[in-house]
């Protein structure tokens, strides 16, 4: 575990500079250590959390999410004993199941998309308000939770290096007595290596929450939605056992 | 992330002084900055906003919206209309430009880059919803449906006792919007917490088309304004205006770092691009095509399959 003065130390033992280095003050450092937090969640969307949101009746188009959302992950109502899933989608899936679905309202809409990036578009609005329970990938949050110097980073130990490696990387970008790209490539070198396993570790972790909400880690579309009859197939021609044995992952049971 | 934070970091790393610059003025930043966020949302597509807006009799070509850098989809009275290329509308109706009838799809071909073309050009001018002007002299306890625009005479005021008497709104019939509101057809609703009669009501022509486009962002002015793109893809325009400055004639010419800060330009922008095209988890998009549903997703309004060559077409942008 890491605090933000032991990142910015390890950055400047990277470059084997004094304590107080000449070059970089620890104002500078802190921002690219701010940075390397920031786009170290990007790349890997490492960091997710739980939010609350409540729906309208007729509500289409979701948008009061916090400003550091990357993705939504899933949601479901809290909703007294009926819980309602709803399963992401892209938008102009949606839009094929249904041409009409602005117009459409249902006690269980069953899927969402995202909408540009900061908003979120349901299939049906609900014909009743209700708290959407939502699993949302985010970026950090800078100025409320890393912004002192016992701070740490709310990602898995073994990734605070990465933010060193990144922070290192733009310290030997500046332009002070010009800048030595060569060593700074090395360190982002280094920083992506870090990174790639950390979007294993995310892997994991989202099929873990999937599978809580959902009950499996790769929901399937058709299960999602196949309880409103928007094919007209309803209990006529149920989707068979073996046409999903196909497809890894969506049985219960087989790997992913 | 606010201004301030990108242009400290641009200063801390090209090395200028900020208070008194001997190459980097402040205004040329903002600039650049500001040149960057225009390229960066017309790539990239992050923010979406929607309007809705009238067609106008014989009316073929229409502008965007003034906040708009392009569509991404049209609603016509709810439903989705296609984009569609002029050699789809060729194959389909020599007349197309001049046909005229329900509208089903648009295209972009062969216009200004702003504008967009209906297809069948609408017969009839639609207006906005009805607007009721109510009197507000409270009176007796008259209910309005919010089903339809009935009138509910019920003398008691009892919400339960639904009667609809009148299912076209006229002037001198009594509403009240504290239970129910008046619901034109889901259009809009009134609401008067006091009793009231119709006055006026204005013509009841309700097709509306609903537009999706890419919002244009608001140029950046002061340190403290809200950066408009997402957090993590904020220091995107710090790659931008380096790439740019180092690239520019001067004292501090350098077009490796010129081209090493464009190279990280164009992968967050790609990133960006990426993440608004598929902002939901990609394993929905791989199993649904597996399961017998549509093939998707389509990225951009501007793509279709065209059904004469069966090639898939990239309308102009």
């Amino acid at each position: 575990m890491s605090t933000r003065s032991q990142l910015r130390s390890k950055v400047i033992r990277n470059m084997d500079e004094e304590a107080i280095p000449v070059r970089w003050t620890a104002t500078e450092i802190n921002f690219y250590l701010e940075d390397a937090y920031r786009t170290t969640c990007r790349e890997t969307g490492i960091l997710s959390e739980h939010y609350s949101m409540p729906v309208e009746k007729g509500q289409h188009f979701l948008d009061n999410f916090p400003k550091r959302i990357l993705y939504p992950l899933a949601a479901r109502t809290i909703d007294g004993n009926d819980r309602v899933i709803l399963d992401p989608v892209h938008w102009s899936t949606i839009q094929r199941i249904d041409a009409n679905f602005l117009r459409s309202e249902r006690t269980s809409p069953g899927l969402f998309s995202g909408w540009g990036l900061r908003k979120v578009m349901l299939d049906a609005a609900f014909d009743r308000p209700v708290i959407l329970e939502w699993q949302i990938v985010v970026t950090p949050n800078i100025e409320g939770e890393f912004n002192s110097d016992n701070s740490i980073p709310k990602i898995p130990d073994e990734f605070h290096d990465a933010l060193a490696s990144y922070a290192t990387g733009r310290c030997y970008l500046k332009d002070a007595d010009g800048p030595q790209l060569g060593r700074a490539l090395r360190w982002f070198k280094d920083w992506k290596r870090q990174v790639a396993g950390a979007v294993m570790w995310k892997r994991k972790q989202h099929n873990r929450i999937r599978r809580d909400m959902y009950s499996q880690p790769h929901r399937t579309v058709r299960g999602a939605i196949g309880g409103f009859d928007l094919f007209g197939i309803g209990d006529k021609q149920p989707p068979s056992v073996t046409h999903f044995a196909a497809v890894p992952g969506v049985l219960p049971g087989s790997a992913p | 992330m606010i201004v301030e934070n990108l242009v400290q970091r641009i200063y801390l790393i090209y090395g200028d002084d900020r208070d008194d610059p001997a190459e980097l003025f402040e205004s040329h930043v903002y600039d650049l900055l500001n040149d960057g966020l225009i390229d960066l949302r017309g790539h990239a597509s992050d923010e979406w906003d929607r309007d809705q807006t009238v067609v106008v009799a014989s009316q073929r070509e229409y502008d965007f919206p003034d906040d708009a850098v392009r569509l991404i989809a049209l609603f016509w009275d709810w439903w989705f209309i296609p984009p569609v290329t002029m050699l789809w509308l060729d194959s389909r109706d020599e007349s197309w430009i001049t046909r005229e009838g329900e509208i089903i799809c648009w295209t972009q071909d062969g216009l200004q880059w702003n504008r967009y073309a209906l297809y069948k050009i609408p017969e009839v001018t639609s207006e906005f919803p009805i607007n009721f002007t109510i009197d507000t002299v409270p009176a007796v306890a008259d209910r309005v449906t919010s089903a339809s625009y009935g009138i509910i005479v019920d003398a008691d005021g009892d919400p339960d006792v639904v009667a609809v008497v009148d299912t076209v709104p006229a002037v001198g019939d009594r509403v009240s919007s504290e239970d129910f509101g008046i619901f034109v057809d889901g259009f809009e609703t009134t609401n008067d917490p006091s009793y009231g009669i119709i006055t006026s009501i204005d013509q009841p022509s309700r097709r509306l088309m609903d537009r999706w486009y890419v919002k244009r962002p608001d140029p950046l002015t002061n340190s403290f304004q809200e950066i408009p793109v997402p957090d993590g893809w904020a220091l995107a325009l710090v790659w931008y205006v380096l790439w740019k400055v180092y690239e520019r004639a001067g004292e501090k010419h350098n077009s490796v770092l010129a081209g090493f800060y464009r190279e990280q330009y164009m992968l967050d922008r790609e990133s960006l691009r990426l993440r608004a095209e598929r902002p939901t988890p990609r394993i929905i998009h791989k199993l649904a095509p597996a399961q017998g549903l549509p093939k998707g997703p389509i990225p951009y309004a501007q793509s279709m399959v065209d059904p004469v060559s069966g090639a898939t077409v990239r309308l102009i942008w």
